[in-house]
């Protein structure tokens, strides 16, 4: 483990470099000072803007994680990954504390960067104690994580008001956090206005990294797939410009329907599933560092270890991308409801369906079975008017029979 | 109530007691023009009894007024559609506990910040147990509310019958307020009938108050090891983790025994266990030494395993309970 007097050196030192180097540019000042750690063959690495972390391009999202899953923490750093982020809300505390069990042993800790994030929701929502609720919070993360500092402290999710992400209480934390050595650098995590936020935030200049999600098409379904590679655009080029590292999440999130939209053969490519290239695709988009994958077992660790050695070119990414979007990908919108003439659920089916193609298949069932006879996909008359309906022009009979066939 | 919900002709009419209309003959434009007009008078005539019933339903477990409480504006009802609404990146997790929908309410008592509830409806108490043991704040005391509760500073987190429940104020100093708002939402629910059974399979004696936990997936991160419950035992000289996987045919069972063998030994090696069927022994394993054995429907194991010592007696006592299932 680095040890806090150590970190406040390089601290000291990072600062001075910075002020000489205030005219270079980020890929320029970054050259001068990179921090690596754990890298392995395999696996690829990248500057987290002016943090100059090299870390790996996949990291670790710890929300399944507890201290049953450890054995994918092992997996995980012995194939070079070296970001794990997590936050006290994660299975209340539970996340942090196998994060702390495994890399508080056998000098793990120094060869990882770790990122926590902190809920202060009801804090600002009344507008006191966030102060003092970000200090304690701290603590209790670093009690849980077995280390005295962590290497990316993070606003978690400032969804409810864009201005949470310029609170004065906890930005004055922040730098406070930093000075004490707690903290090495400051971020935030976003997923319903990501580029509105991460837009503010460059602005704003006091955040060094930031968590957003969007995935390569946009849709309706609560936060997943909001925004767009497309309407991301102009706010990563503001992070790049204030040299912020920029980790994108939820980028596979609509991946199954992706797949299940269209027959473009540009959208495959031999070897690789549907979930490993929509995170390659959106490595490849400029300014995004690394992507963090939620991962909850060895399959998917195995899978997106090998992301980062998928080689494709610009012109690849482009077209991926633009095949994706023309997909007929269902927005979750509820027209097919108003239309169907035989009630049926067909939303929630569709729904549930994405559940299932996400991993969530005990949960996807269930809530399939919950439906009333009336309202489930074999139900359905076949009249299409749903699918006439439809903005997207998802083939909505289908996709009610391919549905029944894996949640029935 | 959702409008999606609302404007389900089904639903609609079997609120009305009429069956809903099936098929219908004829041109299926037609038919879906005067359905969609029939939805707009069907939903015109009934939207002021609708959105009287929903609120109804609501106020019963979050009523405008509780005690000392005021509710401050109306009950928010999630699903898992907008779930990500209201708890962000967390969404997810819940759901894959069986998650049905979530009411949120605010309550004011005097000038004090709001206290905030939140009801998961989670089907089941087998869900809500489950989803308390993994979402629980780690570092809260046991409290008494609901079938059991746990709290930190002015946070009071419990299950009973099928719900889940936080309830919450950003005041430490408005613990016991908070405290006395959660047991009067806890008298307003239903009460549990039962403990998951799926606790039975677990010996009782040594097992660590608390400790107990299911997960409906990937139980140490291997995607064949389903519907794990597990617990942690204090032994005279260690402390290990016990734990039973359910499947719905011992065909399943052995075949998942299998498929976790062949992975785990891409990474460590593995030699016979004297127990049950195909079980196996993994000492290098990284949460400790493991062994693992199949029994009718079930998968059986323990994490701590050493030949002689009481860990091998509590595995046998598992394994007993197994056979009886």
């Amino acid at each position: 483990m680095m040890e806090r007097r150590e970190f406040l050196r390089r601290a000291v030192a990072g600062a001075g470099a910075a002020a000489l180097g205030g005219g270079l540019s980020g890929a320029a000042a970054g050259q001068q000072a990179v921090e690596r750690r754990n890298e392995r063959p395999g696996m690829t690495y990248a500057r987290l803007g002016r943090t100059n972390l090299m870390v790996s391009r996949i990291g670790h999202g710890s929300l399944y994680t507890n201290r049953e899953r450890i054995p994918l923490l092992a997996r995980l750093y012995e194939g070079g990954v070296n970001f794990f982020d997590t936050s006290h809300v994660y299975g209340g505390g539970r996340s942090e504390e196998a994060l702390g069990e495994f890399f508080g042993r056998d000098g793990r800790r120094k060869n990882v960067f770790i990122g926590t994030k902190m809920d202060l929701r009801a804090q600002m929502k009344a507008g006191k104690g966030v102060y003092a609720k970000a200090m304690d919070r701290t603590e209790s993360a670093l009690r849980r994580l077995k280390t005295d500092y962590v290497d990316i402290m993070m606003l978690h999710g400032c969804t409810t008001l864009i201005d949470f992400v310029e609170n004065a209480e906890w930005l004055r934390a922040a730098e406070d956090l930093k000075k004490q050595g707690k903290a090495r650098f400051i971020g935030f995590s976003e997923h319903a206005k990501p580029a509105e936020v991460l837009t503010r935030a460059a602005a704003c200049g006091k955040y060094d990294v930031a968590m957003v999600a969007f995935s390569l098409v946009k849709g309706k379904w609560g936060h997943l797939g909001r925004a767009d590679v497309k309407s991301m655009e102009p706010a990563l080029a503001a992070a790049r410009k204030a040299d912020m590292g920029v980790v994108a999440i939820k980028t596979a999130a609509r991946a199954e329907e992706i797949l299940a939209g269209t027959t473009d053969p540009k959208i495959k490519k031999k070897g690789f599933s549907i979930h490993q290239l929509c995170y390659r695709y959106v490595l490849g988009v400029p300014g995004v560092h690394a992507v963090v994958c939620g991962m909850t077992n060895m399959t998917h660790v195995e899978e997106n270890l090998k992301v980062p050695a998928i080689e494709t070119t610009a012109a690849e990414v482009e077209c991926f991308r633009d095949v994706a979007a023309a997909s007929r990908a269902c927005g979750f919108c509820g027209t097919c409801l108003d239309a169907c003439l035989n009630g049926l659920a067909v939303q929630d089916i569709l729904r549930f369906h994405c559940y299932w193609g996400n991993g969530h298949r005990s949960a996807a069932r269930a809530q399939y079975a919950a439906l009333p006879p009336n309202q489930k996909a074999t139900a359905c008359r076949g009249c299409g008017a749903c699918e006439d309906a439809c903005p997207m022009g998802v083939p909505i009979r289908l996709r009610l029979r391919e549905a029944h066939h894996v949640l029935a | 109530m959702f409008w999606p919900e609302f404007f389900n002709i089904g639903a609609v009419e079997q609120m009305r007691g009429v069956a809903p209309e099936r098929g219908g003959s004829g041109d299926p434009r037609r038919s879906a023009w005067v359905s969609v007009a029939r939805r707009v008078v069907v939903a015109v005539l009934l939207a002021p009894a609708l959105a009287g019933c929903g609120s109804s339903s609501d106020d019963d477990l979050l009523p405008p007024e509780r005690g000392e409480w005021r509710r401050a504006g109306a009950v928010t009802r999630y699903t898992s559609e907008n779930l990500y609404d209201y708890i962000d990146g967390s969404a997810p997790f819940v759901i894959s506990f069986g998650f049905r929908s979530l009411q949120a309410a605010d309550y004011r008592r005097g000038e004090e910040p709001v206290t905030t509830v939140d009801l998961y409806d989670m089907r089941s108490s087998d869900n809500a147990f489950a989803l308390f043991r993994n979402t629980a704040n780690l570092e809260a005391k046991p409290v008494e509310v609901g079938t059991e509760g746990a709290g930190a500073e002015a946070r009071i987190e419990f299950w009973q019958g099928p719900y889940y429940v936080v309830v919450s104020n950003p005041s430490p100093e408005e613990r016991e307020h908070v405290l006395t708002l959660a047991r009067d939402v806890a008298a307003s629910l239903p009460p549990t009938e039962a403990w998951p059974a799926y606790l039975e399979l677990l010996p009782k004696a040594g097992r660590v108050p608390r400790s107990e936990k299911y997960l409906p997936g990937s139980f140490l991160g291997y995607e064949v090891l389903k519907r794990a419950v597990s617990a942690r035992y204090k032994l005279a000289d260690a402390e290990v983790t016990l734990f039973a996987c359910r499947y719905d045919t011992p065909q399943a069972a052995a075949q998942a025994l299998d498929a976790f063998k062949a992975q785990l030994e891409k990474r460590v090696p593995t030699k016979p266990l004297d127990r049950g069927e195909g079980g196996f022994v993994a000492d290098k394993f990284i949460l400790g030494p493991l062994a693992i054995f199949h029994r009718s429907r079930h998968l059986g194991g323990i994490i701590g395993y050493a030949k002689g010592t009481p860990a091998e007696s509590l595995l046998a006592d598992l394994d007993g309970n197994l056979a009886q299932r």
